[in-house]
């Protein structure tokens, strides 16, 4: 390594080796998505053709039956719904009081690390236990919430009665569980915008208003568009604690497109339509977050 | 040699990686176990030599949960200790369906598993004929119902039989002032729930469930003596299931009358579990002592009874379901034959079927077992056909898996769902098409397969 080293025909075939050993080095991160992502992926798509039980070796092929039938199963729609409710509500929820929570303690007080700890702490709790435990606070027999109503002297409230309520208090459960994450994105967004341009602002007059929507919210557009698309995609897929909340119910009707996938994968016996559901899920899936993600991309600014 | 080097490292890199992707089904299906693939692979390099099973590692898919495991596992440990050979408990819980679903669809099984009721209808294809083994001789007649195929073919060790009535809260109904001897009928049993809700308890305590919409439904549509016997359309294929709607009507009453707990549709089990220990139900349909068992683990002062599912009318048959209960079977192709079979032996051992039995409240069905059960499963049965002496009683097979095609269970679960949701007359409307139209489509399925 000397001279020679510096000379443009060594730069560029140092370059080309360093790239050739980057490339090599992501094909290990290939593979395991092809083996964990691609290959059921495409054996998703394969057996959505076919009417399945999900266990016999026998398969019969009915083509694009399966997909046919989702487009005019109620039970299908009622799903998408709800799937928008535990997709855009948890992120807007998230979003909004991950925010308010980043803002506050982006400032210097007491305690302030204790109050980060403990709005993130939920995370840390695997999302079916935190199912459970919620379930013990809005049951209605019984319940934590109900026993303080009936405290109070208030009637106590079936909170899961109808599948819009379970759904909604589900969502709020995720909301809750994950609104530290957004914290923390937000915080580290907040960090990272240079103090000038707030002194700027402030020079010019800007008031604490004007300067969060003229300095702090434009800067942060890529955190938002982190913590939205993340939101997003976690909201839609939520599985967990509707498993533990209401189980689907009552009757189904607080079921996401993940739920319902499982329900028929391995309860209804059903693994072909299941399958077909499945893809139709990820068409949604990417028909929303995609167009979402590059609005908000086109919204970053460079600084 | 750097280059060589970071080469070597890369390659061990995508190969260890694609050596996790090859093993993928197994670390899948690995549940709980802890064996090393070393082990695995001497067994399997040496199956079946002679009778010696000792250093054979044979893999152990259960059901059981919480104390019921820790009692197979000192089953297990006595086992091992006498063979000399390795048995991995393979504890899937709530899983367990979807997870053996799944080695079914990848033909890896593991060598010995429990059919949880299917051995006939699901698993049959996938178990070894068991019908030489020396413990067959063994089973009590009522049992062989159960479990024998048409072609005389047994799939597994059955330890113990599930029996299928109504669990019956003796302290509630004492406090309600209610003699659950004195119930026969379904008209009997609603002028109960009517006492019962009047001194202020529920008087069911279930949740939708299939067993609600299925386990009963013989004593209205198909057993002698009940308002309809249906059961040869059933087998053809041609019931139109308009006697069903009697079913229906029954249920709408109950809920009609706040007879079920008001958030029903969304308790989970252990809350209804619960409950039902701290005696704020009466009687749970549709149930065995397995329900009983689980409530006085949770409170031990609590008192049970069970009896049979009641008559439709007077005259009529009541029922208590025999089904499959506590059964093993061996994967077809394992490569661990000799100790499987070794294994199944063991378990049908009388001292040893009978400690499974008093854990799980299942009632003994090898003779020599009976003989020395003592557990409350057997003493709760034994009481019900004392006090019952005189009731007209049809011991049989499970409603559904008798009459129904295979797969009608979940579709019963659904229906259930249905019917709490609505229970209007379109409700029930929609939930006897519901079943009509699945009922329909499984048979032709099963016509065909």
């Amino acid at each position: 390594m000397g001279i020679a080293s510096h000379h443009p025909f060594f730069k560029e075939y140092s370059m080309k080796k360093r790239k050739r050993v980057y490339v090599c080095l992501t094909i290990p991160a290939i593979l395991f998505m092809f083996v964990f992502i691609a290959v059921p992926l495409i054996h998703a798509v394969k057996i959505s053709f076919f009417k399945w039980n999900g266990y016999s070796q026998n398969m019969k092929w009915v083509g694009l039956v399966n997909f046919a039938n989702a487009l005019k199963d109620k039970l299908f729609w009622r799903s998408v719904g709800n799937t928008m409710i535990y997709g855009f509500g948890s992120t807007i929820l998230q979003n909004v009081f991950g925010l308010l929570a980043a803002l506050f303690l982006n400032k210097q007080f007491k305690g302030r690390n204790m109050v980060r700890v403990i709005i993130y702490m939920p995370i840390m709790i695997s999302a079916f236990i935190m199912g459970q435990i919620l379930y013990f606070f809005v049951q209605y027999d019984g319940g934590v919430f109900n026993e303080l109503l009936t405290l109070l002297g208030i009637t106590p409230v079936y909170f899961m009665k109808s599948g819009l309520s379970s759904t909604i208090m589900i969502m709020l459960v995720n909301s809750w569980q994950y609104v530290g994450l957004c914290m923390i994105i937000y915080l580290a967004g907040l960090q990272n915008i240079p103090v000038m341009y707030r002194e700027a602002a402030k020079l010019d007059g800007a008031g604490r208003i004007k300067e969060f929507f003229h300095i702090t919210l434009p800067l942060l557009m890529p955190s938002i568009t982190t913590a939205v698309v993340t939101n997003l995609i976690g909201g839609f897929k939520l599985f967990d604690p509707i498993v533990a909340m209401s189980g689907g119910g009552p009757n189904k009707k607080s079921m996401s497109l993940s739920f319902y996938i499982s329900t028929l994968y391995f309860n209804d016996e059903k693994a072909g339509y299941a399958s077909a559901i499945g893809l139709l899920t990820v068409i949604l899936i990417m028909l929303i977050a995609v167009p979402v993600n590059v609005w908000l991309q086109k919204r970053e600014v460079e600084y | 040699m750097k280059k060589i080097l970071a080469l070597l490292l890369m390659g061990a890199m995508v190969f260890s990686l694609t050596a996790c992707g090859g093993q993928k089904e197994n670390a899948q299906t690995q549940g709980t176990e802890t064996t090393s693939d070393l082990e695995n692979q001497e067994q399997n390099e040496n199956p079946d030599s002679g009778d010696d099973i000792e250093g054979s590692v044979l893999e152990v898919a259960v059901t059981y949960a919480g104390v019921q495991v820790t009692d197979f596992q000192q089953i297990v440990d006595a086992f091992e200790q006498e063979y000399g050979c390795k048995v991995n408990i393979a504890e899937y819980g709530s899983d367990y369906e979807s997870t053996l679903k799944t080695r079914m669809a990848a033909n890896n099984l593991p060598d010995v598993f429990m059919t949880h009721g299917w051995s006939i209808i699901r698993y049959k294809d996938y178990l070894m004929d068991l019908r030489d083994e020396p413990w067959v001789a063994d089973y009590d007649e009522s049992a062989l119902g159960v479990i024998q195929d048409k072609d005389g073919a047994i799939y597994v060790l059955m330890i113990a039989e599930g029996i299928n009535g109504t669990a019956v809260n003796k302290q509630v109904c004492e406090a309600a002032g209610v003699d659950p001897y004195s119930i026969h009928t379904w008209d009997d049993f609603t002028e109960a729930c009517a006492t019962i809700k009047a001194a202020g308890y529920t008087p069911i305590s279930v949740i939708p469930n299939p067993g609600l919409l299925a386990n009963m439904a013989g004593t209205w549509v198909s057993y002698e003596g009940g308002l309809a016997q249906d059961s040869e359309v059933m087998l053809d294929g041609s019931w139109d299931w308009e006697s069903y709607r009697t079913v229906l009507d029954v249920y709408e009453e109950w809920i009609d009358a706040g007879y079920f707990y008001e958030d029903a549709m969304t308790m989970n089990d252990a809350d209804l579990v619960e409950r039902y220990a701290n005696n704020a139900g009466a009687f749970c349909l549709g149930n065995g002592p397995e329900i009983m068992i689980a409530c006085q683990s949770l409170n031990p002062e609590s008192e049970f009874l069970f009896l049979p599912s009641f008559a439709s009318k007077e005259g009529g048959k009541e029922f208590v379901g025999i089904g499959e209960g506590g059964a093993f079977g061996i994967w077809k192709d394992t490569q661990n034959e000799k100790a499987a079979k070794l294994f199944l032996e063991y378990m049908a051992r009388p001292e040893v079927a009978v400690k499974m039995n008093a854990s799980t409240g299942e009632i003994s069905c090898l003779k020599s077992a009976m003989e020395i059960d003592d557990g409350d499963g057997l003493r709760w049965f034994e009481e019900m056909k004392e006090k019952c002496a005189q009731c007209d009683i049809l011991y049989e097979n499970l409603w559904d898996r008798q009459y129904m095609p295979s797969g009608m269970w979940p579709v019963f679960g659904n229906a259930c769902s249905m019917l709490f949701d609505d229970h209007s007359e379109s409700g029930k409307e929609e939930v006897l098409e519901y079943l009509k139209e699945n009922y329909q489509d499984l048979y032709e399925a099963a016509k065909n397969s």
